[in-house]
């Protein structure tokens, strides 16, 4: 269960941490002809000036959001590794609902857009939380293999029957300009979202500490057993924290679309399934500890996209980065799953 | 036909039945997909440059069992979440191998090698002249009739020696194996080292079937073997039904790709879909035994 001693558990998250640091520092300039440019970019990355540090607010903010649904799955003791066609699916269910709906609505479009994507997240996810209720179906499997089919789905559909034949790009015709939302920075791509994530930190605190149901989520979490002799009718826990986890991936997908990319590109959202889970991880589980954490992750991966420009090639560094924090920051941290009570012992 | 389901199955097969071990020892093992990546890369790449497709097997066997090696014992002594461990590995699996195709052979692409030996394929005199089997064993690479072999071979170990029950008290009774004396980490980091040996094994023959290294040539299998650990009643024989039908399945898809012209770009969703719908089926099926034992007992 969780570790009851907080200074250990953020020595071993500060160490992880330091260590994917530390590893980055040794890998990237290996990787480059030249060294010193390429830590630099590494590090001054995001803050070389407003365009970039806009970008990286607007990508913390969306990582955020990410980052909280994989916090309310954990916390109900869940795992939705379903994350990334969560966010697909919220993508391009909020990109076709705007390019079907007339633009005289204006805002109205954009909050229908945003219930759509949530929606679309919600359903995907909640039929695995379903599953696992009806039939005791292992959601860590299920919700991956769906999520899985969905994605191969989705870039098929994008680059095939919804694709806009006007653009080089694999991606589906643009939003309308009614439809986007308000820009803060530009050139950068930062916006409204970014407000959302952090809303959304208050409202999942509010939800989980502050609500008999997301008390009753956090009890199911921690010990099913000994929540269900409480009286709190754990069944339901099993779709619930899946069902909120998919609706705020799908919502992270939506507001990409309605601030960021204003149309589903083919792959655009991949990875903020698993940076999710990373973030939620290096937060602890907690929703205000995933501000700080969102800030660090996303520190780390736009400075290493940064320094690629001076490394001689490009790889996908999103994926080398989840793997670093994913091995490194969760030892000593357990997330209440039966299987993992033995391995604590 | 059956001839081409055989081909198909037997990576299914083999990390199956590795998994099946970690399964056994309590430890939903989802590196499975990662592992196999891994040793497919290193099959290819050394079966590639060496010229010596045993060196290559025999790389791919090292390579994904150090790497299962690895990432059980990391998970298992630093109490790191086994799970999120496994994450990591698959995806190191996939970012990792992209650099390291990178680095030595210059591409992110597909390789290809001049060098790279052709399979050969050998029929078992005898088996192969029984009527219905003959498909079975007739013109196969040598990891078809390994999948086959390690069939009695996992039964065997799980039930009958001393280490098959070391490895089910592991994931039944830690406490009994504690009070014989045995670590039940040891226990597990083993099995999980023989998922590695077994996925290696299946991503080399995925590799020298092709010929060739493509990124991403797992595409799920790993995910499928899992699923087939679950289908096939966590028994050996069970895998080797379960793998059978998946790889109908897949045959049955790349077919209809050929006749109905459904794109190639969505074939890829298939093996997901497929397996996600057998997983609901099965354990739809299974809850519904549960409460007929239940009632009528």
């Amino acid at each position: 269960m969780h570790d009851t001693r907080p200074a250990a558990t953020f020595v071993s998250i500060g160490l992880a941490i330091a260590a994917a640091i530390l590893a980055m520092l040794i890998a990237l300039p290996l990787l480059s002809d030249s060294p010193a440019q390429t830590l630099g970019a590494f590090l001054m990355g995001p803050f070389r000036n407003l365009f970039y540090l806009g970008n990286f607010l607007n990508r913390m903010g969306l990582y955020l959001i990410a980052g909280l649904a994989m916090v309310i799955a954990f916390q109900g003791g869940m795992f939705n590794l379903g994350g990334e066609g969560q966010v697909y699916a919220g993508a391009l269910a909020t990109t076709m609902f705007l390019l079907s709906v007339p633009k005289l609505l204006g805002i109205f479009g954009i909050l229908a857009a945003v219930l759509v994507a949530m929606l679309s997240g919600a359903l995907i996810a909640g039929l695995s939380g379903f599953l696992k209720m009806k039939w005791n179906t292992d959601e860590l499997i299920s919700s991956f293999l769906l999520s899985s089919s969905i994605v191969y789905t989705i870039d098929y559909l994008v680059s095939g029957p919804l694709r806009n034949t006007d653009s080089f790009l694999l991606s589906t015709p643009e939003i309308a300009p009614h439809f986007r939302l308000p820009q803060l920075m530009p050139p950068s791509h930062l916006n409204l979202s970014l407000m959302a994530g952090l809303l959304l930190v208050g409202l999942t605190y509010k939800y989980l500490f502050h609500t008999s149901s997301g008390y009753e989520l956090r009890m199911t979490g921690l010990n099913r057993e000994f929540a269900r002799y409480g009286g709190i009718p754990v069944r339901r826990y099993y779709f619930i924290p899946m069902a909120l986890s998919g609706a705020l991936y799908g919502l992270a997908g939506g507001l990409y679309v309605l601030g960021t990319s204003f149309a589903t590109l083919q792959g655009s959202t991949s990875g903020m399934g698993w940076n999710g889970i990373a973030i939620a991880l290096i937060g602890r589980i907690h929703p205000v500890l995933l501000i700080p954490a969102s800030v660090i992750f996303t520190y780390l991966e736009s400075g290493g996209e940064n320094a690629m420009i001076y490394a001689d090639f490009s790889f996908e560094f999103g994926a080398i980065l989840q793997a670093i924090v994913l091995f490194l920051v969760t030892a000593r941290i357990s997330i209440g799953r039966k299987r993992n009570a033995a391995l604590d012992s | 036909m059956l001839h081409s389901i055989v081909e198909i199955m037997t990576p299914f097969l083999l990390a199956g039945l590795g998994g099946l071990f970690t399964e056994k020892a309590g430890v939903l093992n989802i590196a499975l997909e990662g592992l196999m990546l891994i040793g497919a890369f290193a099959a290819a790449a050394v079966a590639g440059t060496s010229g010596n497709l045993w060196l290559g097997a025999a790389a791919a066997v090292a390579v994904s069992a150090g790497f299962a090696y690895f990432y059980a014992a990391a998970a298992l002594k630093l109490r790191a979440n086994i799970f999120i461990a496994a994450l990591a590995l698959n995806l190191l699996a996939i970012g990792g191998t992209q650099i390291a195709s990178h680095m030595l052979f210059g591409t992110k692409g597909v390789i290809e090698f001049a060098a790279f030996p052709a399979q050969q394929y050998f029929t078992l005199p005898g088996l192969s002249s029984i009527p219905i089997l003959t498909e079975f064993f007739t013109d196969h690479s040598l990891f078809v009739y390994l999948g086959f072999a390690c069939v009695p071979v996992a039964a065997w170990l799980l039930h009958k020696t001393p280490f098959g029950m070391y490895v089910k008290a592991a994931g039944l009774n830690s406490t009994a194996l504690y009070t014989r004396g045995i670590h039940e980490q040891r226990i597990k980091i083993l099995a999980i080292t023989i998922s590695g040996i077994t996925s290696g094994l299946a991503g080399a023959s995925l590799a020298f079937n092709l010929g060739a290294y493509v990124p991403n040539i797992t595409s799920g299998r790993g995910w499928i073997a899992l699923v087939a650990i679950f289908l096939g009643y966590k028994r050996p024989y069970g895998i080797l039904l379960v793998s059978f039908l998946f790889a109908g399945a897949e045959l049955v898809a790349q077919h209809a790709q050929g006749i109905a012209g459904a794109p190639s770009s969505l074939l890829l969703a298939f093996p997901f879909f497929i397996t996600f719908i057998g997983m609901i089926l099965f354990s739809a099926l299974h809850s519904l035994v549960l409460r007929l034992q239940r009632k009528y007992r």
